[in-house]
């Protein structure tokens, strides 16, 4: 999905959104089931940042009983979804009922990009509280295969040795020591066979 | 611990750039890798690397492995610092992965002192240890007026 918006991992929102505190972010995902997986994986990498409490809520296509909940919740970051169900007139009731969200902590609002116009179409004064809008990499954490081929190919080229030596030496527990060999493995996708050392 | 030396001036790559060289790789089994930077034996400066505010730069690799419900176990690790233009002209810091030689003769944990292959036992310490050195305000680093005896 290219839709000009820079990218951004989950670790690196949590932190953004734990700095800033009122600050108000919209992660664009791809549909309603990754919708689920950001907002588990921000709460949690949230929960790793911050000493107080990470809301997650539902909006139930109800602005009314979304804004007492934010009321409700605790004073920690919001991380609120379920926009896909709403309709311009909920948008526009959501945008009514504006002032009822404001909160110290930052609030993220996790979403599809379809969702995300329809906010900017009907609820123009919710929109001008948006500081940043990101498109979600679930995968940024993770090694790239140009990155972990470039590790590999480092590591052939400097002890003078193929994938397959390595593994067949690991296999008759006579790989050395060094932690290098210990990376070696795990980038083959063959972790199992440190236990044979 | 990046982010903290970052917004106290000890680390100059950018907070986005941190997220950008921190890598994680899960492999069958449990174990991984989190991986800091661009493998670089060469030690070439435009590969990825994190660097600090008095132009040393860095990287590392540490293996890991989780079974079950176990405590993360430390398996192995490097951590490279350079100076360019200084003599040693890096610092590393291994962690051999856990073996009985090693063990024996107290080499598991060991720096190597500029170069491959010269290496000294060192204390065991684990990666945040040697994060806080690398960032340290005082330790690894080089004065700005440097000894005769240094150059």
């Amino acid at each position: 999905m290219n839709v000009g918006l820079r990218s951004i991992g989950t670790a690196e929102l949590a932190l953004r959104a734990s700095n800033r505190p009122g600050a108000w972010f919209v992660l664009i995902v791809a549909d309603v089931l990754a919708v689920r997986e950001a907002v588990r994986e921000l709460v949690t990498e949230l929960g790793y940042l911050s000493e107080q409490e990470v809301s997650s809520l539902e909006t139930q296509s109800a602005p009314e009983a979304l804004a007492a909940a934010f009321e409700q919740c605790p004073p920690g970051v919001v991380v609120t979804h379920g926009f896909e169900s709403f309709s311009s007139q909920t948008w526009q009731d959501m945008d009514l009922l504006r002032s009822r969200y404001r909160r110290d902590a930052s609030v993220i609002m996790v979403m599809t990009l379809a969702s995300m116009d329809l906010l900017m179409q009907n609820a123009p004064n919710l929109a001008s509280w948006i500081g940043n809008a990101w498109q979600w990499d679930e995968h940024a954490h993770e090694l790239s295969n140009p990155e972990r081929e470039q590790r590999l190919q480092a590591l052939r080229e400097q002890f003078g040795l193929s994938d397959q030596e390595v593994i067949a030496q690991a296999e008759q527990g006579q790989l050395p020591m060094d932690p290098e060999y210990a990376e070696w493995l795990v980038l083959l996708g063959k972790g199992a066979l440190l236990d044979h050392e | 611990m990046l982010i903290d030396a970052h917004n106290h001036g000890l680390l100059k790559t950018s907070i986005a750039r941190i997220h950008q060289l921190l890598k994680l790789e899960q492999a069958a089994a449990g174990y991984a890798e989190i991986t800091g930077g661009a493998r670089n034996f060469k030690r070439l400066r435009e590969l990825p690397h994190f660097e600090r505010d008095d132009g040393a730069w860095f990287d590392f690799a540490i293996t890991v492995a989780q079974k079950g419900r176990q405590p993360l176990e430390l398996v192995a690790y490097d951590f490279e610092i350079r100076f360019d233009g200084k003599n040693p002209a890096f610092v590393r810091f291994d962690l051999n992965k856990p073996g009985h030689q090693n063990e024996a003769e107290g080499v598991r944990s060991h720096l190597h002192p500029g170069a491959d292959d010269l290496s000294v036992p060192s204390p065991f310490m684990s990666p945040g240890e040697i994060l806080t050195l690398l960032l340290h305000e005082r330790f690894l680093r080089w004065p700005d007026k440097v000894r005769a005896t240094s150059a």
